[in-house]
C-alpha cells in the first residue's frame, strides 16, 4: 500500500479529481445568465480565422465573429436549461464518445513495466515463435506432366535414386541453412508445414503442395525456438499496448457499470436471460 | 456530484491498472531495454531478389469517406490484419488473411484526414462547420452511405465551405500516422511505408494518387501531406514531392489509380492547366510517377475492349460508364487515356516525338480498401466499405449513385495486389524495387512472374538457374533493353501459379510499338499455354473451358498448368520502332466472390451478377528505343 501512495500517477489523478472539484464549485458561483467577453476570447477566435484564412481578421469581421460567438452562447445555455441535451441521442453518442476518447488517451499514458511485458510474452510465446532452418533436397512430381503424379512420388521413395526421377522445374530443389518462412514463400505453408513432422537423414513424403508433389530428404532441421525477450522487445511492447489500450476500455466499462442497476424488462424471455446474464 | 463519482470510479480503475506495475522507474528500464535490444532479425538479402507482397493502397478511419462509410476501425487492426492476425471488422465479423503481406502502405486521404474521428468525438475543427454538423446528424440517423455521397460530391466539386488542408487539424493526425507506421515496420519481416493518398478531382474526374515515401519519421513527420485543397494539379504535387526531397534529402514516389473513372484526364494530351503536354512536364511525370495501380476494387485498367477488339482478354471487369462521381457519362474518346495499354503506347509516342516518355510506368495492383482490411481474395473479400463486409445482400448495394446511374457493389472486384522484386523486405529495398519498377501487379492471386529481355536469351537458361540468366544477360522487367547485340530481342519468363488459386491457362506478351507515320500498333501473343491445346491460324489459343461448380464454389485445377514458361522472340522486331513489352497471366476461371457469397449465405443473385472470374498477373513493361 505504501508503494502505491507514493505512485506518482495517483498524485496526478488525485489533483485531477481535486480540480474538478474546486471547478465545478467555482462555477455554481458564476452567474449562469453571463457571457464574458475578454481579450482571450477575441485573441482566440481571431486566431481561429487565421489558421483557415492565413490573414487576420478585419475589425468588421472580428465584429461578426463575436456575434455568431454570443449567439452560439446564448443558444447553447437557452438548450442547457430547457434540457435539450438531455435524452438526445446525438449529444448522448458524441459524450459517449468523447469519454472513449478520454479513456484511450489514460490507456496510452500507462506505460507497461518490463516485469508486465516479460510475463506477457511468457504467456503468449506462441506469438515470438521462430521459424525453423533447413537443408533440404526435394525431388518434384508436376501435374503438368503426368497422369497420376503422386502415385509416382510414391514409387519413387522406395527406388534407390528418386533424384533422377522428378521433373524439371523452376522451384529450388536445394535449400542449405534456408529457415520455412523463406521455403514458405517458395513452395507455401502446407509444404512448410509438413516438414516439420517429417523424418530426417531419408527419402520421405509424399508432400502434396497446391503446386504438385514433392518428395524431400531433410539432412538437417534446426528446431524452431522461441526469440528472447529482448530481442523482440519492441514487438512485445506494441503487443502489450494493443491489448491493454482495448482491455482498458472494457474494463473501465464494467466498473462503471458497477454504478449502474441495468434493469430488464422485456416480453422475450430469452433475452431477457441472455440480458440479465450479461450485466 | 454525480459527475464527481463517475471521475472517482475511473480513477479506481486507473488504480487497479497501475498498480499491478511498479511504475515510473520501471517505465524507464523497460525504455533502455527497447533501446539496446538485439534485432529480431538481421536482414538476408538476395541478390537474385525475392517477390515480397503487400497493398500499397489501404485506407482506415481517418479518411473521411471510410468514416462516413461506416469504418471504426483504425491503423492498429490495418497493421495486425496485414500481418496475418486476427482482427474484429467494423461489422464484428472475424477477420484473418489466409497469408501475411509483406508490406503495407496505409494510404489515407490527406484532405480532411483525421476528420472523421473528429466528427465522431463531436470535437474540433470539423464540428465548427454546418457540413460537419449536417453529416454528423446524417451519420447518426444511420444514413452514413448518403453522407459519404454528400462528402464526396461536395468535395468533387468544391462546394465545402471549409478548407480541408487545415494544418490544425492535419498536424496532430499526420504525426499519428507516422508513428503507427514506425511502430510497426519490422526491417527484414514486415514494411510499414510511411504514405497517404493525394485525392484530386476535377469535376468528379478522378486524379487520385498515393504517395509512398523511403524514408523513416525523421524525415517525414515534418513534412505534412499536400492535399487537393492546396492544388488539384498533379503538376504541383511533383512540386511538392521535390521540394521534400530538396529539404530533407529524402526521396518519395507516387502512384495514380482507376483513370477509368477520370473521364479522358489521367493520361490526357493536355495538362491541367490547359497547355499541352511537353517536354518539361514528361520529364517530372517520369521522375515522379514510376509506377501506376493498374487494377484495384473499382475496376481493371490493363485494357478495353473498345481499344484493343482483338484481344479476348480485354473486357475484364473494366468501369466505363462514367466517372467517379457519376456525374457525367463516359464517351468512347475518353478511353484512350484512361488504360494503361493505351497510356503505355501514347508515351512510347511521345518519346518519339519529344525524347521523352511521360507515360513509362511499371504496374502494381492494390485493394484501396476503405474497411482497414486488405483483402484481395474472392474466398475472404471484404469489400470495398465497412457497409459491404461479408453479408447475404451485399451485392446489391449501391456503390456509386447519381441522377445518372448506378454502379452497384457486385461490380466490385476483389482486387489486387502489388508484387515487389526486391533484395529484402525493408523500406529502403522495396522502394527502390519500386522506383525501378521491378514490380508487377495481380488482382489479388499470388501468382509468381520473372520476366527477363534481352538480345541471347536460350531454351538452356530456362533449364538452369533462369533468374541468375536473366540479371546477367539481360533487364528485369521495368528495364530498358540494352543496344541491339542481335537482329531480334528474346524474352524469357517464367510464371508459377498461387497454391490457393488457380491453375495457369496462359503466359502472354503484349506488345506495343509506334509505326514510322506515328500511327501506334498492339499485339497480344500467347507465348505459353496448359495441355496440348493447338494454337489457331489467327495465333490464337483455344479457351481452356471453365470448370467452377456453381452449387458449391469449387473447381478443379486439371485443366490449367502450375508452370509456365518461354523464351520467346518476336517474330515482328523492327529495329527503328519504339515498343514497349510487358506479360499478362491468366488463371483457369475460379469463383468470384459473389459466387462465395450465393453458396455461404444464399445471396439472391441475378443473370446481370458475374460469378466465375480470371484472376490475372500484369508485369512492368520492357522498353525497346532506337538509338
Amino acid at each position: 500500500m505504501k508503494k502505491i501512495l507514493r505512485e506518482p500517477l495517483l498524485h496526478f489523478l488525485l489533483i485531477g479529481v481535486l480540480l474538478f472539484a474546486v471547478y465545478g464549485a467555482v462555477n455554481t458561483e458564476q452567474n449562469e445568465n453571463e457571457i464574458l467577453i475578454d481579450d482571450n476570447l477575441i485573441s482566440e477566435l481571431a486566431a481561429k480565422w487565421e489558421l483557415k484564412r492565413n490573414r487576420q481578421p478585419s475589425l468588421q469581421e472580428l465584429k461578426g465573429l463575436i456575434e455568431q460567438y454570443v449567439e452560439q452562447e446564448v443558444l447553447y445555455q437557452e438548450a442547457l436549461a430547457m434540457n435539450l441535451d438531455h435524452n438526445d441521442e446525438i449529444v448522448k453518442r458524441r459524450l459517449a464518445q468523447k469519454m472513449e476518447f478520454i479513456s484511450d488517451g489514460l490507456a496510452e499514458s500507462l506505460q507497461p513495466s518490463e516485469e508486465m511485458l516479460i510475463n506477457y510474452y511468457e504467456v503468449n510465446k506462441e506469438n515470438y515463435k521462430k521459424p525453423s532452418v533447413y537443408t533440404l533436397q526435394q525431388v518434384y512430381f508436376s501435374n503438368d506432366n503426368r497422369t497420376n503424379a503422386l502415385d509416382d512420388a510414391k514409387s519413387a521413395l522406395i527406388t534407390k535414386n528418386p533424384e533422377a526421377l522428378g521433373d524439371h522445374t523452376s522451384l529450388a530443389l536445394e535449400y542449405t541453412n534456408t529457415d520455412a518462412i523463406k521455403i514458405a514463400r517458395d513452395l507455401g505453408s502446407i509444404f512448410t508445414t509438413a516438414l516439420e513432422t517429417l523424418p530426417m537423414g531419408e527419402w520421405t513424403g509424399p508432400i502434396i503442395s497446391g503446386l504438385g508433389i514433392h518428395i524431400v530428404y531433410i539432412s538437417e532441421r534446426k528446431p524452431a525456438g522461441y526469440f528472447t525477450f529482448n530481442e523482440v522487445a519492441e514487438k512485445v511492447n506494441v503487443d502489450y499496448n494493443y491489448k491493454a489500450s482495448n482491455d482498458f476500455k472494457k474494463e473501465l466499462i464494467t466498473s462503471l457499470l458497477k454504478n449502474y442497476a441495468i434493469i430488464v424488462k422485456l416480453d422475450d424471455e430469452e433475452l431477457k436471460r441472455e440480458l440479465n446474464e450479461k450485466f | 456530484m454525480k459527475s464527481l463519482i463517475n471521475t472517482l470510479s475511473l480513477v479506481v480503475v486507473l488504480f487497479t491498472f497501475v498498480s499491478c506495475g511498479d511504475g515510473k522507474k520501471e517505465k524507464e528500464k523497460a525504455t533502455e531495454t527497447t533501446k539496446e535490444k538485439v534485432s529480431e532479425n538481421e536482414v538476408k538479402s538476395n541478390v537474385l531478389n525475392d517477390v515480397y507482397w503487400g497493398d500499397t493502397h489501404l485506407h482506415t478511419d481517418l479518411s473521411l469517406d471510410a468514416g462516413a462509410f461506416g469504418n471504426r476501425i483504425g491503423m492498429d487492426e490495418a497493421y495486425r490484419f496485414a500481418l496475418g492476425q486476427e482482427v474484429t471488422a467494423t461489422t464484428g465479423i472475424k477477420a484473418k488473411l489466409s497469408r501475411p503481406l509483406d508490406f503495407l502502405v496505409i494510404a489515407d486521404h490527406s484532405d480532411g484526414m483525421g476528420l472523421f474521428p473528429g466528427l465522431l468525438t463531436g470535437s474540433g475543427f470539423i464540428m465548427t462547420t454546418p457540413e460537419g454538423k449536417r453529416w454528423k446528424k446524417m451519420i447518426d440517423e444511420g444514413n452514413a452511405a448518403e453522407a459519404t455521397m454528400d462528402i464526396i460530391t461536395n468535395f468533387g466539386a468544391g462546394t465545402l465551405s471549409f478548407k480541408t488542408n487545415d494544418k490544425e487539424m492535419m498536424r496532430p493526425v499526420w504525426e499519428k500516422v507516422v508513428e503507427a507506421a514506425e511502430k510497426y515496420n519490422n526491417p527484414g519481416k514486415f514494411t510499414a511505408f510511411i504514405g497517404y493518398e493525394w485525392t484530386s478531382f476535377i469535376k468528379g474526374n478522378n486524379l487520385h494518387r498515393v504517395v509512398i515515401y523511403r524514408d523513416n519519421g525523421d524525415k517525414t513527420k515534418g513534412h505534412l501531406p499536400y492535399t487537393k485543397e492546396d492544388s488539384p494539379d498533379p503538376e504541383y504535387l511533383w512540386k511538392n514531392m521535390a521540394m521534400y526531397e530538396e529539404n530533407t534529402g529524402g526521396q518519395v514516389l507516387a502512384i495514380p489509380h482507376n483513370g477509368n473513372l477520370s473521364n479522358g484526364l489521367m493520361f490526357a494530351e493536355t495538362r491541367i492547366n490547359g497547355e499541352p503536354v511537353d517536354e518539361s512536364y514528361a520529364k517530372e511525370r517520369f521522375k515522379r510517377e514510376p509506377l501506376y495501380e493498374v487494377t484495384q476494387i473499382k475496376g481493371d485498367g490493363e485494357a478495353h475492349p473498345y481499344l484493343s477488339p482483338n484481344d479476348e482478354f480485354a473486357d475484364f471487369e473494366n468501369w466505363d460508364r462514367t466517372n467517379l462521381d457519376y456525374s457525367q457519362l463516359k464517351t468512347k474518346d475518353m478511353l484512350q487515356y484512361e488504360y494503361a495499354r493505351s497510356a503505355l503506347k501514347n508515351g512510347i509516342k511521345y518519346q518519339k516525338e519529344m525524347g521523352i516518355n511521360p507515360f513509362k510506368f511499371g504496374m502494381i495492383g492494390s485493394t484501396d480498401s476503405h474497411t482497414s482490411l486488405a483483402t484481395a481474395d474472392d474466398n475472404n473479400f471484404f469489400g470495398k466499405t465497412s457497409g459491404v463486409e461479408p453479408s447475404k445482400d451485399r451485392a446489391h448495394h449501391p456503390f456509386i449513385k447519381s441522377k445518372l446511374g448506378t454502379i452497384h457493389n457486385y461490380e466490385t472486384l476483389a482486387s489486387g495486389y502489388a508484387a515487389v522484386w526486391a533484395k529484402s523486405n525493408t523500406r529502403e529495398d522495396l522502394y527502390d524495387a519500386m522506383a525501378r519498377k521491378e514490380t508487377y501487379g495481380t488482382t489479388g492471386s499470388r501468382i509468381k512472374l520473372r520476366f527477363f529481355g534481352g538480345w541471347d536469351f536460350n531454351e538452356a537458361d530456362l533449364k538452369e538457374n533462369h533468374a541468375q540468366a536473366g540479371y546477367d544477360k539481360g533487364v528485369p522487367m521495368g528495364g530498358d533493353l540494352t543496344a541491339p547485340s542481335a537482329d531480334v530481342p528474346s524474352f524469357m519468363v517464367y510464371a508459377i501459379m498461387d497454391p490457393e488459386s488457380g491453375s495457369l491457362d496462359r503466359v502472354q506478351v503484349v506488345k506495343g510499338w509506334v509505326n514510322e507515320d506515328g500511327s501506334l500498333g498492339e499485339k497480344v501473343y500467347d507465348v505459353a499455354w496448359s495441355g496440348d491445346r493447338k494454337m489457331d491460324e489467327n495465333g490464337k489459343v483455344p479457351s481452356v473451358g471453365n470448370n467452377v461448380n456453381l452449387e458449391d464454389a469449387t473447381w478443379s485445377n486439371d485443366i490449367g498448368a502450375v508452370e509456365l514458361s518461354k523464351v520467346w522472340k518476336d517474330p515482328n522486331f523492327d529495329a527503328t520502332q519504339e515498343a514497349f513489352y510487358y506479360v499478362r497471366v491468366i488463371e483457369i476461371p475460379t469463383p468470384r466472390w459473389t459466387l462465395y457469397d450465393k453458396v455461404r449465405f444464399g445471396a439472391e443473385l441475378g443473370p446481370e451478377i458475374k460469378l466465375t472470374t480470371t484472376e490475372r498477373a500484369y508485369s512492368s513493361p520492357i522498353w525497346y528505343t532506337p538509338k
